[in-house]
């Protein structure tokens, strides 16, 4: 299966509630400017540009999971168009390596009041999907489907690569109460039996897009309930397991997860959640989550269990700058995803390398356990720490480093006097 | 590259401008330079491409300084260099580019660096909710976490170098981050990385400032929890550096280096606390404080006696001259600097620019190398030349002095730049652009001795570089697409002034009107041996003058006589100020130093008959407030 790397931004809510002046189509009075830089996309391409012999090089694909306007209105499109063609440049990429699905916030709402309601409602994507835009002409390409009528769902594909779009917030309006995602049987009914129309080979990299989650994360305030989650998430997920669908992306909570799913003994799927790009994020209610921008890296699939592996990077937006992700916001600038190894097996491998670097050693990194054992590096980071700190300090030895240290930069040692 | 082989333009690499006023890039090039400002480069970047300035080294010395520089003359690249993670990096380079650093560990000087960030020093205005002792307080709290953060980054540094044989490093990072993640956190954490140490302090702060959101908009009461950096200023620090002494073997006379950044955005009030911290000096712990031109707020202090230069600290200047004394390009000047920094930008290059020179990039300037002009001189061309445009006195001095050596020196060398101008001014008619701005010493005179200026404009000019079939560079840029270049960074940056707080449209009025002042006195008259190239400022011109120049030379836009001191916070600044030389082209005017005219004449006056622009002055600026 060849490598793939696919950048990832969410929510950038183009309008008054963007980050940069720069993404707001609408004048911003002076006290609103106050810590908002004129200039986030210029500083994001002048880092991109710094990057391209590293992590950003050679990025494949760049996927856009909702919320892309703020409030649906056709100037915050328009200037969320031009934003995302300035990003996509950045990256090097033609427009038909980018894919997106709507979010809740991309609807217009105003249309959807007018009376008579199921004459207007047709209209409620029309911002979204103006004639001169990219995110129509992306639409159009398609092989199935549309956003903004039955089936509320898309199948991109792209070479060794399958996209499938799935429009959440379809269902979504003012008149709903809580807001949440949807996703309708019909739509899950109709994309298994398009699906089923596909050939698909087995290395075919098959990714899917939302925008709302569908897993009930607990919240930065955990007790805090969130109605939001889509609704038929289960359904959606089973149907994903059978075709193969090996990574879902979606956005819409601002705080980034990773994490898997394999529904009874189905094939397993990694899951990202990611942060908002350009979003300004309140202190109280996001507590000091930053600005994200996420590059999955797909760097291959288990012969035997047909699990994809690689690591998702990411960066932080934070003192007008980009820069590596500490895990402020739950994601290590590096994690890896892929392993399907329990806590046991990992301690043992820990357990058996240990003994043998550090008969005659006094300190071992953890590089060196991953060396001896090549699969552990698809270990998520918060397990690799415990595990390695676990059996270290049970066999008398110190660990320094922490979840976050950079690239793992863990080391056992042996105290000395 | 010969001229019959036509050079093929890579795809997609220029796209025209859609106004002059703003370039396009090319997508498919990166910069040769990247990031041109010092404070998003990384470690490895910055200590690659720095090139340390005779200047530079006066700040290896136990001493208080404040460094003056305009936007982009280097301060922020001067005070990273002298943290102690990029001294040990740069000493690790045993060629002559390392041995400032060597010198600077030799002298066991640590640095360590504060970022200044729009985020910190923005959040810090004086808010209608706080007392002046509560804002004192507050910018004291952050002060402290914010340099405590910046000592995690050279902890390493300092392990490496004075860890002894017989200590373990892991164990000595283990230990000196538990015990300082137990101090800043009261014990309810411990971590064993320095990103562990920053992610603590970073959720201390966002506590904090979550907690006075609260405050404020919450009716339920909120506590503010007293933490290790509600203490005085810099406490936490002297703590954190005692921790670090305890477990390395340091020698007695190891001085710290507090490098704090754009303290200009700074209120008076907290440049008082400063200067408190100057003028209570500490053998171990030093200051190197940057900021900009007239941005030293106060002398004063919190102890009823000010700090004095000499004696408590030194002022460092960080801007440099374009050209030397004798009005050339030495090579000990900046000429020489922007070459040393272009080779080691391109040097890690693998592209089709390595090996390229600043040189071969640019070619030679038609304007103003006098060597390569000497060797082509033609004297019926020249003689040619002066009776054009020339006048009578200076033709017949010509013709006086024609054949012997006071020609080269009273006749040509004055003279060759202006006729050259002149000319190309002439035949550059319509739609077309003269080429003469354009060349390797033009060029780099156009940065004004500032550095991100240069970085600017050569990244725009790689974006016009043309590959011949073999993909090899067609070099030197074209001397038309130079002249693009150079012109229109002079108009973006002349457009961006309007929107610099506080008094930009006021200075980029005057800019202009001073410009196209310049370009009449060079258009109005024959050539003589005298071009206005300054003005002069008296006190008597006022207090928007007063704004103006000091804004214009702390954007690097107008450039200082030597003697001008701009240091002091309420100087009434007078004197002679030359335009900066990127505007020359922009302007159609000779970068050289010559003659200055008063302000007020220049503000004055009005354009009679053709000009080369579209407004004409008419209003008195002084009268204006």
């Amino acid at each position: 299966m060849k490598k793939t790397k696919i950048a990832l931004i969410s929510d950038l809510h183009v309008g008054v509630t963007a980050r940069g002046l720069d993404l707001c189509p609408f004048p911003v009075s002076e006290d609103k400017k106050v810590g908002r830089a004129s200039d986030f996309l210029s500083r994001f391409e002048a880092w991109a540009s710094e990057h391209a012999s590293k992590p950003l090089d050679k990025v494949d694909y760049l996927c856009i999971t909702g919320d892309i306007s703020n409030t649906g209105h056709s100037e915050e499109f328009a200037l969320a168009d031009t934003a995302i063609k300035r990003i996509r440049e950045a990256l090097s990429l033609p427009e038909e390596r980018l894919f997106y699905v709507p979010g809740n916030h991309d609807v217009h709402w105003p249309v959807m009041k007018l009376e008579p309601s199921h004459f207007w409602l047709k209209h409620r994507y029309a911002p979204l999907l103006q004639e001169t835009l990219g995110f129509k002409r992306r639409m159009r390409s398609a092989e199935f489907g549309r956003f903004d009528d039955t089936p509320f769902a898309v199948v991109w594909r792209h070479g060794d690569l399958v996209v499938l779009g799935v429009n959440t917030s379809a269902y979504d309006g003012p008149q709903v109460e809580p807001h949440h995602g949807l996703i309708k049987q019909e739509t899950i009914d109709q994309l298994d039996a398009f699906l089923k129309t596909l050939a698909l080979p087995p290395e075919c990299l098959r990714v899917c897009l939302l925008h709302h989650h569908l897993d009930q994360y607990s919240e930065r305030l955990p007790d805090v309930a969130d109605h939001s989650i889509a609704v038929n998430a289960e359904n959606l997920v089973r149907m994903l397991s059978s075709h193969r669908v090996d990574i879902v992306l979606h956005g819409h909570k601002h705080y980034p997860r990773l994490g898997a799913r394999q529904p009874d003994n189905q094939h397993p799927f990694v899951m990202l959640c990611a942060g908002s790009f350009s979003a300004v994020l309140d202190p109280i209610w996001h507590e000091g989550t930053p600005n994200l921008f996420h590059v999955v890296n797909i760097n291959g699939r288990d012969a035997k269990t047909g699990r994809i592996f690689g690591q998702v990077d990411t960066w932080s937006y934070q003192a007008h700058k980009w820069q590596a992700g500490n895990g402020v916001a739950g994601l290590y600038a590096n994690e890896s995803f892929g392993s399907g190894s329990t806590p046991s097996e990992v301690k043992e491998q820990i357990r058996e390398s240990l003994q043998n670097r550090l008969k005659d050693s006094s300190a071992c990194e953890w590089s060196k356990i991953v060396l001896d054992n090549p699969t552990l590096r698809h270990i998520r980071t918060d397990v690799a720490y415990e595990c390695f700190t676990e059996v270290a300090e049970a066999m008398g030895f110190e660990v320094v480093g922490d979840r976050n240290t950079p690239s793992k930069k863990w080391v056992a040692f042996r105290r000395t006097e | 590259m010969t001229a019959s082989r036509r050079p093929k333009k890579i795809s997609g690499a220029i796209r025209r401008a859609k106004s002059p006023e703003v370039l396009e890039y090319s997508k498919e090039l990166p910069h040769a330079f990247g990031i041109d400002n010092a404070k998003q480069l990384p470690v490895e970047q910055a200590v690659n491409y720095f090139v340390p300035p005779k200047e530079f080294l006066t700040l290896l010395v136990p001493k208080n300084h404040i460094l003056l520089g305009s936007r982009g003359s280097g301060k922020t690249t001067w005070v990273r260099a002298l943290a102690y993670d990029h001294v040990s990096l740069a000493a690790s380079d045993s060629s002559s580019h390392g041995a400032y650093a060597r010198d600077a560990i030799a002298r066991h000087l640590i640095g360590i660096y504060v970022p200044a960030s729009a985020a910190f020093t923005g959040d810090l205005r004086n808010k209608p909710w706080q007392t002046e002792q509560e804002a004192e307080e507050y910018f004291t709290w952050r002060l402290n976490i914010h340099s405590c953060a910046a000592l995690t980054h050279i902890i390493d540094a300092c392990i490496k170098q004075y860890a002894s044989r017989d200590q373990l490093k892991p164990q000595l990072q283990y230990d000196i981050c538990r015990t300082l993640s137990k101090a800043w956190t009261g014990g309810k954490q411990s971590f064993t990385s320095y990103e562990g140490l920053r992610l603590a302090l970073s959720e201390l702060e966002l506590e904090h400032l979550a907690a006075i959101r609260r405050i404020r908009t919450s009716s339920i009461p909120v506590q503010i929890e007293s933490d290790h950096f509600h203490t005085d200023l810099f406490l936490p620090l002297r703590h954190a550096i005692r921790a670090i002494r305890a477990h390395l073997k340091m020698p007695a006379d190891a001085v710290w280096m507090l490098c704090l950044d754009e303290v200009e955005y700074l209120s008076e009030a907290h440049h008082r606390i400063l200067n408190t911290q100057l003028r209570s000096a500490s053998e171990d712990l030093v200051f190197k404080i940057a900021t900009m031109p007239f941005a030293h707020h106060t002398l004063a202090t919190n102890l009823n006696d000010s700090v004095r230069e000499g004696h408590d600290f030194e002022y460092v200047y960080v801007d440099r001259e374009p050209i030397d004394s004798h009005g050339g390009q030495g090579q000990d000047q900046f000429l020489a600097f922007a070459r040393s920094i272009f080779s080691r930008r391109i040097s890690h290059r693998n592209d089709s620019l390595k090996g390229v020179t600043l040189g071969t990039l640019l070619g030679a300037s038609e304007l103003l190398d006098e060597k390569r002009n000497a060797q082509k001189f033609d004297h019926e061309k020249y003689m040619e030349l002066l009776r054009r445009h020339a006048n009578p006195a200076t033709v017949a001095r010509a013709e006086r002095l024609a054949g012997t050596h006071k020609f080269q020196s009273e006749i040509y060398r004055k003279l060759n730049g202006a006729l050259l101008l002149r000319e190309a001014l002439h035949n550059a008619t319509g739609n077309t652009s003269p080429r003469i701005y354009s060349g390797e010493t033009l060029i780099v005179r156009c940065s004004d001795g500032n550095p991100r200026r240069l970085m600017r404009l050569i990244n725009l000019l790689i974006q016009r570089l043309e590959f011949n079939s073999a993909g090899r560079p067609v070099l030197p840029i074209d001397q038309g697409a130079q002249n693009s270049v150079v012109e229109s960074l002079g108009r973006e940056t002349l457009t961006r002034t309007q929107s610099e707080p506080p008094y930009g449209e006021q200075t980029a009025k005057y800019l202009e009107v001073i410009g196209k002042y310049m370009n009449w006195a060079f258009l109005a008259r024959r050539v003589g041996t005298d071009q206005t190239t300054s003005v002069e400022i008296y006190e008597d011109d006022g207090p928007v003058a007063q704004r103006f120049i000091k804004q214009a030379i702390q954007l690097s836009l107008m450039i200082p006589a030597k003697d001008v001191p701009i240091k002091t916070p309420n100087y009434t600044c007078t004197g002679i100020f030359h335009l900066s030389f990127l505007f020359a082209p922009l302007f159609g005017v000779l970068p050289r130093r010559n003659r200055s005219v008063r302000l007020s004449r220049v503000l004055n006056h009005k354009i009679d008959g053709p000009s080369k622009f579209s407004d004409i002055v008419q209003t008195s600026f002084l009268e204006q407030e």
